[in-house]
């Protein structure tokens, strides 16, 4: 989603406010039985994510480098606040941000995005979603982005993106989330990528 | 009856204990049944890169949960209970949340899957929208089954249709349909995917 926008600005520096600076998600390991294990970027592992680190903890893309826009500082959890902050700074719709928690299906772990028009009218909306795994140095690690798709408003299988990625289901249970992007085709519309999370028995190394 | 959240899952044990593969399970219900079936939603891809979003529809296209609606109807003159089926609701879709109550459990779970269980009449399926998705289109039930178990349809998360298995008579009634897209179905194979 574009987000030069008025909110932009109170966006990003929730997104500064929340957000864990790299080197602090090294410190410690969120896997079970490593808690005074030094964990690297290099050394981290996909694991079990713990709570309160896990809703600021940095998002990473395929590369290792920060995703500045695409962290936590709009999540699921605190959108609604957020939206509730933000109201009258906003001008634009608010569609809805359809998704699902990431799950395992014939040896992949995928999720899906779809939208509703919430308080939008457009006809259409872009819509894509990414996949994040959890790891042990507390980062989240993109996995994969479906394509961005031009969409109607859902109606069922024709309107849903989908991100997937082969996994191995011998593993325990691995943290995943799963974020949605909306951009309503011709409006302005809000900034939020809000996400379903789910621990699925199925890793990504 | 209308559509009601069930305080417990024993209704659920046939399914649950039936032995069938997971995979297969979680796509076509049970493996006893004579026939299968898959209603699809949208087409089959017919490549391998093939995304469910690349498919051009009609914009007249029925949505997943009116193609449901339509086949349980069907389905319903091959039970004798047809006043007490049984509904499941995967508990991962961002727009049909559980309530509170429900999501604590206990839930029908399966290899890679739990969901709430919901007890109703075949009819109830006419109000799925309404009862829980703010009358806005939302994914049709992931299992629904009548309580003399003569059938079971199933609807996972990732396929662009929905696995049946019946009596041969009803994947028959299914297949003749005009207004369904129903095909028969081996759940043993490997099925027809997007990726």
């Amino acid at each position: 989603m574009n987000i030069s926008r008025l909110g932009r600005g109170l966006v990003a520096a929730t997104i500064v406010t929340l957000s864990v600076p790299l080197s602090a998600a090294n410190a410690n390991s969120g896997g079970a039985g490593s808690a005074a294990v030094s964990v690297t970027y290099a050394n981290a592992v996909p694991g079990l994510a713990p709570a309160g680190k896990a809703d600021n903890a940095p998002y990473l893309d395929r590369q290792g480098r920060r995703i500045s826009d695409w962290g936590p500082g709009v999540t699921a959890q605190s959108s609604a606040t957020q939206q509730a902050e933000l109201g009258s700074a906003r001008l634009g719709c608010t569609p809805v941000s359809g998704r699902d928690d990431p799950h395992y299906s014939s040896g992949d772990v995928s999720g899906h995005g779809w939208w509703k028009k919430g308080t939008c009218t457009a006809a259409t909306a872009h819509v894509y979603n990414c996949l994040y795994e959890w790891y042990t140095d507390n980062t989240w690690r993109q996995k994969d982005c479906s394509p961005s798709k031009q969409l109607r408003p859902y109606t069922g299988s024709g309107d849903r993106t989908v991100a997937r990625a082969q996994c191995n289901p011998s593993s325990g249970y691995i943290s995943w989330r799963n974020h949605v992007d909306v951009d309503a085709d011709g409006q302005v519309d809000t900034a939020e990528k809000p996400y379903n999370q789910a621990d699925v028995i199925c890793v990504v190394f | 009856m209308t559509l009601a959240f069930c305080s417990d899952t024993v209704a659920a044990e046939w399914l649950v204990r039936s032995g069938t593969p997971a995979d297969q399970l979680t796509v076509f219900g049970p493996d006893r049944f004579e026939a299968f079936a898959r209603l699809r939603f949208i087409p089959d891809p017919t490549s391998g890169r093939h995304q469910e979003a690349d498919v051009e529809l009609p914009v007249d296209h029925p949505s997943d949960i009116a193609q449901a609606r339509r086949a349980l109807h069907v389905l319903a003159q091959f039970t004798a209970t047809p006043q007490d089926c049984y509904f499941c609701l995967w508990e991962g879709y961002s727009d049909v949340p559980l309530p509170p109550e429900v999501r604590r459990g206990p839930l029908v779970e399966i290899p890679h899957r739990r969901y709430a269980l919901l007890r109703g009449s075949l009819q109830d399926i006419d109000d799925w929208e309404a009862a829980l998705g703010g009358g806005q289109p939302i994914p049709p039930p992931a299992f629904v089954w009548p309580a003399d178990h003569r059938w079971c349809f199933a609807s996972d998360v990732d396929p662009h249709w929905a696995g049946i298995g019946a009596e041969r008579a009803a994947v028959d009634a299914l297949i003749r349909d005009p207004e369904l897209d129903v095909v028969p179905a081996r759940p043993a194979e490997a099925q027809p995917l997007y990726r």
